[in-house]
């Protein structure tokens, strides 16, 4: 059994529809992403399942019980914010013991689980500091401990590591899967950067135009995409048309389909009369990415650093790819 | 650094006004008050003078609580919850600080005292409620209320757009009801507003005049005693009272700003998502929408009786007017004689004057300010505004002392001419204006100076044709605050007019003595529209001007 169900939930502003009837199951102490680029529908999701918004239409069941009406006070969900928004007129302790305060919880009790709290996320010696003069991964540790101390049932992720720069953002990642992982609270990770779903989830769903287009675990749906958009999207992958695949790949596909095929997998050698050209070689460190370009159409193929490519811009090329790494995508 | 002509020319004239004028007056006051040793042992030793230092007090402390109160809710309904015509709601909220405290007391008084329309409605319509009539104290605090909310409502809704929604959301999502979340988040992010906005309504009701004056009945207040005091001949006991005013409003300014100081660190997060909430949904929406109402009717009901009034023959409060048909006598007259329309022209040519001096004057005063940073420049910033914490009551008082004889900076006695008017205004409005065009420098990017002088244009070029234009809308702004401010003006020309240079709001006043509803109306209806369309016509003007 499910612990959050959402049911054909849809929402509108002002005559334009922001979710479509979406379907959702999360299982208890699940990491689940909903990723998807801006607009998609994600944020309003995400604040229809912590009574921030109501949906227009569709059931929210959370641990067995309908929420969809119930008042965000009362759901026990908490929810991380992308800009922190913790209270400027608290300190971190403040801010940490408001909820516990609201249960009414004895003052000694508050200071023993702010303080233990405090531990878990390396901050205890900024207990009594302003939040204004904590960095932003310092204020998004709070903002993560004033939620988990409350031990919620749901625990809701708006972009929480857009605000921070690359390298912290990679380490306040792993610590957040530590800390989901040790508390075992469900939780719903909204993002845009698929690298970050791929690499928190259990299970995540792709989302565009409020529509669901995929569902299930990472490596599932980097590897086996199940339309054009979550190829792009997710796996970066090159489309092929029904044309291209039976010039480039020598692959035979029908009207309704294209091929996908991921950059990391499109391999490519000299071939004098191909009508293939290397048109860029971009370095990028650990990968170099070189654009191929067949007529009108550029492909991506990436491929681990070495020192001594024999391949040079301009240079005609042919694609190798081995039958397996190609994906058929059908159409609708 | 050597200073240019025009440089050295404007500080003979700032000091010229700041001693003549401001240091003169004061110094004439402060002598006055104390000229006779035994007669401030009588003072000290008259209950009245407790009296009404106790209810100027408590009066003004009172004024805060129900202006801070409303004002705020205010904001906070409208910043929060769907309304329908929000802005249009928006600019009727804002319509009493732009009504002249004259109109706006004389507008209640019509409306709500024992003879006025409200009483008369009930009687004849609804005469099972027992309506009591408005008077005293409530009266007073009514009209404070009604010009003192829409300065918490300004500041509370400003501060409101800066708070991120994230925050209020985090707090529901923890657990808080709407109602902690307003005690505990809200409410603190909105402190330094709330001080601010204390702070103005706090020295206004100090220097309230017109509604005491009125209303007060045998309650007796600072500004009211200092009137009559100068008007029983007793000029060292109305300047002592003026001192004493003058140092509470002071003190006053001084713990608020201590407050202020207190919680400076609250940093502003910039907004982001706001969701709206339906107001309609339970009782409390209900009951809010009511409220709402209430309010608009509040604010429109005074307006609406001055305009009903000025088109029903003189005398309406002492007939049942609801049978009487409406005509446009009144207005015809003010067109036709002279003793009617003379007091305009008048206000209108000594709202002239001051706004042409105050042009000259503060325009020269922030240049000099905003250059360099001296001793001298803040000694010229600091006095050129001490008439901001002044009421206008003691300013009288101090013109009168200053100048009712011959003397070093007029030569002649001004006491009793046109002239003493406007310079009245022109003390009191001075620091609004240098305040306004200080702001327009402020915002001023220096870089366009400087691209201007690198593209080689010299420096009086620079200045006329960058500098001076885009501080023109702030000067624009500053001279219609200046010729509002003066047009209604009441509390300093009541001390200091005469028969010929009797001005509107002086007018609405002896009209109101005559038991005249009628001419009283017109004055007051037009007064207001000059003030909705001056405010109008600015708000238009610098909005484009924005908006290049």
């Amino acid at each position: 059994m499910s612990f959050l169900i959402l049911e054909k939930i849809s929402k509108s502003f002002n005559g334009i529809n922001v979710l479509n009837g979406i379907n959702l199951e999360v299982k208890k102490s699940e990491f689940f992403s909903i990723v998807g680029p801006s607009g998609c529908g994600k944020t309003t999701l995400l604040r229809i399942i912590a009574g921030l918004e109501k949906p227009d239409t569709g059931r929210i069941i959370l641990d067995g019980k309908e929420i969809t009406y119930l008042e965000p006070q009362k759901r026990d969900v908490g929810i991380v914010f992308q800009n922190y928004a913790l209270f400027p007129n608290m300190n971190v302790f403040e801010n940490i013991a408001y909820g516990l305060k609201i249960k009414k919880f004895d003052k000694a009790v508050i200071e023993k689980k702010v303080i233990d709290i405090l531990n878990k996320v390396q901050l205890s010696s900024k207990i009594n500091s302003p939040v204004y003069s904590l960095s932003g991964g310092e204020q998004q540790r709070v903002s993560l401990a004033r939620v988990i101390i409350n031990e919620p049932k749901l625990i809701l992720f708006d972009e929480p590591l857009s605000n921070l720069d690359y390298l912290l953002r990679i380490d306040t990642r792993a610590e957040l899967k530590r800390l989901q992982h040790e508390s075992e609270i469900t939780s719903v990770y909204v993002t845009h950067d698929q690298s970050e779903a791929l690499s928190l989830s259990d299970e995540m769903v792709v989302l565009n135009s409020g529509i669901i287009m995929q569902k299930g675990k990472p490596t599932e749906v980097y590897n086996n995409p199940a339309n054009i958009f979550t190829a792009e999207f997710i796996s970066h992958s090159n489309i092929f048309s029904k044309e291209e695949s039976l010039n480039l790949l020598n692959l035979e596909i029908n009207e309704n389909q294209v091929t996908s095929v991921l950059q990391e997998n499109l391999r490519f050698e000299n071939e004098d009369s191909s009508d293939i050209v290397v048109s860029d070689i971009q370095f990028s460190g650990m990968f170099t990415e070189f654009l191929l370009k067949f007529r009108d159409k550029i492909f991506k193929s990436v491929i681990p650093y070495e020192s001594n490519y024999d391949v040079k811009i301009n240079d005609k090329v042919k694609l190798i790819i081995a039958k397996d790494k190609f994906k058929v995508i059908e159409l609708n | 650094m050597k200073k240019n002509l025009f440089q050295i020319l404007s500080l003979i004239l700032i000091f010229y006004f700041i001693i003549g004028f401001i240091l003169f007056p004061i110094y004439n006051l402060s002598l006055e008050s104390f000229i006779n040793l035994n007669n401030i042992i009588l003072y000290l030793s008259n209950p009245n003078i407790y009296e009404a230092v106790l209810n100027s007090l408590t009066l003004s402390i009172l004024s805060v609580i129900i202006s801070l109160i409303l004002g705020v809710y205010l904001a906070y309904l409208v910043h929060f919850y769907k309304i329908k015509l929000k802005s249009l709601l928006t600019s009727f909220l804002l319509i009493p600080i732009a009504t002249p405290p004259i109109i706006g007391t004389v507008a209640f008084l019509y409306l709500v005292s024992d003879n006025g329309l409200m009483f008369k409605f009930f009687n004849n319509y609804l005469s099972f409620i027992k309506l009591n009539p408005v008077q005293g104290w409530y009266a007073i605090l009514l009209i404070h209320l009604y010009s003192f909310y829409p300065f918490f409502f300004l500041f509370a809704s400003a501060s409101l757009k800066k708070l991120d929604g994230n925050i209020t959301d985090a707090s529901i999502t923890l657990g808080a009801s709407k109602f902690r979340t307003f005690f505990k988040i809200i409410l603190p992010f909105l402190y330094p507003a709330i001080v601010s906005s204390s702070i103005i309504v706090f020295m206004a009701s100090m220097a309230s005049f017109s509604a005491p004056f009125i209303f007060a009945d045998n309650s007796r207040f600072l500004t009211t005693e200092i009137y009559n005091s100068k008007i029983n001949g007793d000029i060292q006991l109305s300047s002592f009272l003026s001192v004493i005013l003058t140092v509470l409003s002071l003190v006053g300014l001084y713990i608020f700003t201590k407050f202020r100081n207190l919680n400076e660190n609250t940093n502003t997060i910039k907004g982001t998502v706001r969701v709206l909430s339906e107001l309609s949904k339970n009782k409390l929406g209900i009951l809010n929408k009511l409220f709402l109402s209430i309010l608009v009717l509040f604010i429109t009901l005074p307006l609406l009786t001055l305009l009903y009034l000025s088109f029903i023959p003189e005398g309406a409060l002492l007939r049942n007017v609801f049978n009487e048909s409406m005509t446009l006598q009144n207005y015809t007259k003010l067109f036709s004689e002279e003793g009617i329309y003379k007091p305009f022209l008048n206000s209108f040519y000594m709202a002239l004057i001051t706004v042409i001096i105050c042009l000259f004057l503060g325009t020269i005063s922030s240049l000099t300010i905003s250059g360099k940073k001296s001793f001298l420049n803040k000694f010229i910033e600091v006095f050129i505004s001490l008439p901001y914490g002044i009421p206008g009551t003691v300013i009288a008082i101090m013109l009168i002392l200053s100048f009712n004889s011959f003397n070093i900076f007029t030569f002649s006695s001004l006491i009793g001419t046109f002239l003493i008017l406007p310079i009245a205004y022109t003390i009191r409005n001075v620091p609004v204006f240098t305040q306004s065009v200080l702001t327009g420098i402020k915002n001023f990017d220096t870089n366009l100076n400087e691209a201007s002088y690198s593209l080689g244009a010299s420096k009086i070029k620079t200045f006329f044709k960058i500098t001076f234009p885009l501080l023109l809308p702030s000067i624009i702004n500053g001279s219609l605050l200046v010729f509002i401010n003066s047009m209604g003006e009441f509390v300093s020309t009541i001390l200091l007019y005469t028969y010929n240079t009797r001005t509107v709001s002086i007018e609405i006043y002896s009209q109101l003595r005559m038991y005249n509803t009628g001419i009283g109306a017109v004055y007051g209806v037009l007064l207001f529209l000059i003030v909705i369309l001056t405010v109008y016509l600015s708000r238009k003007y610098i909005n484009e001007r924005i908006s290049v």
